[in-house]
């Protein structure tokens, strides 16, 4: 399915704080109208609605799974950052059949080669021509696992696909299904044999997710819950495709105040005069996170950007592309810290 | 709302290799050039010199839970207490006591040292503090006290250093309104100080009084029996400690090494007093010409380990041919006074003995031999004149029959030794007014200790017409490895007499069982422990000793530039604050730039500042969750929240932000907002009392 992406210049109507807002319907109106404006309301619905279906599947991390809607209705990608087994692919395909989209999975390993992940063409004796194979990325939420063990040069087959949504294979270029999501997961915890992300490759990450251990109160229900058979496959989809393409057109339409704007850019440049840092944030992240903040406005109800959404987003959005210099990382230096203590520095607008 | 702060503070490294700020390192550095320009080369200046430099070296820190602290910081206190064990060298120059002022100084060094090494949790101020109020109260002791070149040099550095230090702390200060509470504890605590220090220097002779009573170990023994005018008491007052006192390499030569000698006697006192001597300067009389054609001479080398007073014996058997002054060059004598030496050098102070050997020289006359000239051998014949006519007639009882002096002096020693016994406590008769008296002529005879054998030996020689003296000393007898140690219990009292044609003679009358060796239970496992720990630390002052005084200082030199220097490296490549913004943030509409002001000015109010660096609205949850925190328990600190707002106000402070927020940044400034803004503020003032 292809949409045809539009930058609204006006902005929607909007609500005055205190107005009653219009009565909302209990169960939100899936899939009706793909292009109807939403309202802030309807959005968070929307929104809400695809949390609380994540939620019976990953109990207990409400953060971890905002934040992967967050950066799915920002238009960006995943990097899942965790030890194995606590839910990460559960996590990607609850969310792909919560949109009712196509979910699959590549599992990187060193010999893994780029046309085995964008698809390539086949001879076809009967006619003599060639065919494409569509490889796996053509889906909706792809689950690139253990993206860290296989090559730079496979890893690199990535960037195109991730940046613009797009695959150039011999020379043609395909475009792919939207929403296109890439949750791609690696283990911090072991290094044997792997290849670290390049930062080009990194930076086109919105945001590095920590799921973390549940608690073990969490922990129990998750025992008992897949005691007869795992809640996945009971999981019914809220919304379609098309409505979350819908949801991510008007997540440009929030309004990002120019005071608001330059908090972003003052967060930014305290991270480029940073001695301690090889290499700083880029205008990419700048863009990512005035995208995300967008986003966040929107789940949480609102038709423009707080300080406090950039505040809030920094951490997870910019720290992983932060590149550390020798002395610093041996010294024990956290990229989150350093973007903490640029949060610490920077005063806010007001 | 327009805001230029330059960042004062760097950042805070993170916890493990944090490091002290270069200006406190800096200060401290200065501090401690001061104080070596005071103190010398003491070894442990080195230590946390190096100490100091190696903690920016090296990653390992000490946590704050961890044991190492307080062992480290014990062992420490260990080491500055035997370093200091001794006297300074010149005591009465400057103010106070240079010994607790050197104490005092290094605990601080140590304690910066520990610093250094410590793991900050992000916290560099308390650092900065301890830093720098040690090296600033080393400063100003030291200083205080010397006028030097030095301290013209180093003092504008220090003062810059120490104030760069403190400007970090600009900021802190004037978000700190609402922690009054610890200024007022500071301020309490000065107070108190003030009172007790106060308090200590109005009650200082009881106190040190007091002080005394507590270390009988050496100083009232000393004082009355070693050095100032034995006094027959009821008590052995020379009797001590097992603490070491000498220790001899290649003891040769008779055990009593005596430390002076007493010509005058009147009841129960001898003199001259220490202070009554003629002490005269020495020069090349202790090493004569003569002491070195003596054949197959010994020569010991005795090293003084402590420092009671400080007018220090040296002591050396009668028969020494020459001693070797080491390292002294204040030592004086009074020869004609029966020959005391002192010299004020600190312990572990080495001198050497050479004594002559005893088959080929029997009774030789060395330096310590008196020259008998008339008006000596008046005074070592002098008695008091109510007691001669008993002890004469005693005397001549004891030696009927003798007819050699040397003959006299055995059957007086032998006498004394047979019909009388030893006892650490003499039960004195007041009948009697004179204590020797009383001891020869109780019937039945009494026990008493050295000094009344002693005594009553000289005096019944003198009856004889043999001039004779008391002599107080140690008596040497235990061995330890290669070396002899003589503790503070071998202290003895024993004659000198001095027989014609032979020359003065040691004649001990003491009983076998009196003598310090009868009791000879050896030192505690403790006291053989701090023995070694001396021993070591004697070595290592050796070894620096002997790098000779220009080395020691270049060393110095080296670690003080270094120290420096690597501060000016770490300020140079200190991380760069942010520099001034590349613009100003775009500014709010007028009307709400006044009812922002008037919001904040109404919780400042309360005591309840916003930050620069967050939000409102995080900060509000801030001040709602410590009230919350506050309430379920008392005593719970959230930081940089240190009021307690009710929860009414609160909760009108967020409605006038949410409000604030959506006219400020989602551009709904309308009539209605401006309105619910205005009655939003109403109610947040209206709660201020």
């Amino acid at each position: 399915m292809t949409t045809t992406r539009s930058l609204r210049s006006d902005p929607p109507t909007i609500l005055p704080p205190g107005a009653t807002p219009p009565t909302e319907p209990h169960r939100p109106d899936i899939g009706s109208h793909p292009h109807r404006v939403l309202s802030v309301e309807e959005f968070a619905a929307r929104v809400q609605a695809i949390e609380t279906n994540l939620g019976r599947v990953i109990k207990g991390k409400p953060e971890g799974i905002r934040l992967l809607l967050n950066a799915l209705l920002a238009g960006g990608h995943t990097l899942l950052e965790d030890v194995p087994g606590t839910g990460k692919t559960t996590l990607a395909k609850a969310l792909a059949r919560s949109i009712d989209g196509h979910f699959k999975r590549i599992q990187f390993t060193p010999d893994l080669l780029p046309a085995d992940v964008t698809g390539s063409s086949f001879y076809n004796p009967r006619d003599g021509s060639f065919t494409f194979r569509e490889g796996p990325i053509f889906t909706n939420v792809l689950l690139a696992d253990e993206i860290n063990r296989t090559s730079p040069r496979t890893q690199s087959a990535l960037l195109e696909v991730m940046s613009e949504a797009q695959v150039t294979v011999e020379g043609q270029r395909r475009d792919l299904p939207m929403p296109f999501f890439v949750v791609a997961t690696q283990n911090p915890s072991d290094y044997h044999g792997t290849y670290p992300l390049p930062e080009a490759q990194l930076d086109r990450f919105a945001v590095r997710i920590t799921l973390g251990y549940p608690t073990l109160e969490d922990e129990m229900d998750i025992l008992y819950s897949q005691n007869d058979r795992h809640p996945l496959e009971d999981l019914e989809p809220v919304l379609t495709t098309a409505d979350v393409v819908t949801l991510m057109e008007q997540v440009r339409s929030v309004r990002v105040e120019r005071a608001v704007a330059e908090y972003i850019l003052r967060i930014v440049d305290a991270t480029r005069t940073d001695t301690r840092l090889r290499v700083g944030i880029s205008p990419r992240g700048s863009l990512t996170l005035y995208r995300m903040a967008q986003a966040r406005a929107r789940i949480e109800g609102r038709d423009y950007v707080k300080p406090d959404d950039i505040r809030g987003l920094a951490v997870a959005t910019l720290a992983h592309r932060l590149q550390l210099d020798t002395k610093s990382r041996y010294g024990g230096a956290l990229p989150q810290q350093i973007i903490e203590e640029a949060l610490e520095k920077t005063p806010v607008p007001r | 709302m327009t805001s230029s702060q330059p960042a004062a503070s760097p950042a805070a490294a993170p916890p493990d290799t944090a490091r002290m700020p270069w200006p406190v390192t800096a200060a401290a550095f200065l501090a401690m050039a001061g104080y070596y320009s005071v103190a010398g080369p003491a070894p442990l200046l080195f230590v946390f010199a190096v100490g100091v430099v190696a903690s920016y070296f090296f990653r390992g820190r000490i946590g704050d839970d961890s044991v190492l602290r307080v062992w480290g910081r014990f062992g420490l206190l260990i080491l500055i207490l035997l370093f200091n064990a001794e006297e300074p060298r010149y005591v009465g120059e400057g103010l106070g006591n240079v010994r607790s002022r050197n104490i005092f100084g290094q605990v601080y060094l140590a304690e910066f040292m520990i610093e250094c090494w410590r793991s900050r949790p992000n916290d560099p101020t308390r650092a900065r503090l301890i830093g720098i109020t040690c090296a600033g109260l080393l400063f100003l002791v030291s200083s205080n006290t010397f006028e030097d070149r030095f301290f013209r040099l180093l003092t504008p550095p220090f003062i810059v250093f120490t104030a760069l230090s403190f400007y970090g702390w600009r900021d802190r200060i004037h978000n700190r309104a609402a922690d009054l509470f610890r200024w007022w504890v500071l301020a309490a605590t000065l107070v108190l100080g003030v009172g007790f220090y106060g308090g200590v220097v109005a009650n200082k002779t009881a106190l040190t009084e007091w002080g005394n009573r507590i270390i009988t170990d050496r100083l009232p023994m000393i004082e009355t029996g070693m050095m100032g005018q034995p006094v027959l008491g009821e008590l052995f007052n020379l009797r001590g400690s097992a603490e070491r006192v000498l220790r001899i390499e290649n003891f040769a030569g008779d055990a009593h090494l005596r430390g002076q000698a007493f010509d005058t006697y009147t009841q129960g006192r001898w003199s001259p007093g220490f202070m009554e001597r003629r002490f005269r300067g020495v020069s090349e009389e202790l090493t004569p010409a003569s002491a070195d054609r003596l054949l197959n001479s010994k020569d010991m080398r005795v090293t003084r380990m402590v420092n009671g007073t400080a007018n220090m014996l040296l002591y050396a058997p009668l028969q020494a041919a020459a001693i070797d002054r080491g390292n002294a060059d204040d030592m004086d004598w009074a020869p004609e006074d029966g020959g005391p030496i002192r010299s004020r050098v600190r312990a572990p102070y080495e001198y050497g003995v050479t004594v002559p050997p005893e088959d080929r020289y029997p009774h030789y006359q060395g330096l310590l031999a008196t020259p008998m000239t008339d008006e000596y051998r008046t005074k070592c014949l002098r008695l008091p004149e109510e007691i001669r006519p008993r002890l004469e007639a005693l005397a001549r009882k004891i030696t009927a029959g003798e007819t050699t002096d040397l003959g006299k002096v055995r059957a007086i020693v032998d006498y004394l030794m047979t019909w009388y016994t030893y006892s650490l406590s003499f039960h004195r008769d007041t009948r009697e007014p004179d204590p020797v008296m009383d001891f020869l002529f109780s019937e039945p005879h009494k026990g008493a200790h050295c000094e009344y054998f002693g005594s009553a030996c000289v005096l019944l020689l003198r009856a004889l017409n043999i001039p004779a003296r008391y002599v107080t000393g140690y008596y040497a007898h235990e061995t330890e490895g290669q070396y002899t140690v003589v503790r503070q219990k071998d202290a003895h009292a024993w004659v000198e007499a001095y027989v014609k044609g032979m020359g003065w003679i040691t004649a001990d009358a003491t009983p076998g069982d009196g003598r310090p060796d009868a009791d000879a239970v050896g030192a505690e496992w403790w006291r053989k422990l701090f023995e070694k720990v001396q021993d070591a630390i004697k070595f290592a002052t050796d070894w620096i000793g002997d790098l000779g005084q220009n080395n020691i200082n270049l060393i110095f030199g080296v670690l003080v530039v270094g120290g420096l220097a690597y501060a000016g490296v770490r300020y140079l490549r200190r991380p760069r604050p942010v520099g001034p913004p590349l613009f100003a943030y775009s500014s709010a509409d007028a009307r709400l730039s006044a009812l922002v002001a008037r919001f904040e000015a109404a919780f400042a109010k309360r005591g309840a500042r916003f930050p620069e660096h967050r939000t409102y609205a995080e900060h509000l949850a801030d001040l709602a969750a410590s009230g919350k925190q506050r309430g379920a328990e008392a005593g719970g600190d959230a930081p940089s929240t240190a009021v307690t707002l009710p929860p009414t106000l609160i909760e009108a402070g967020k409605r006038f932000i949410r409000y604030y927020d959506a006219a400020r940044f989602g551009g709904r400034l309308d009539e209605d907002t401006l309105a619910a803004l205005e009655t939003a503020l109403r109610e947040i003032e209206a709660e201020h009392p």
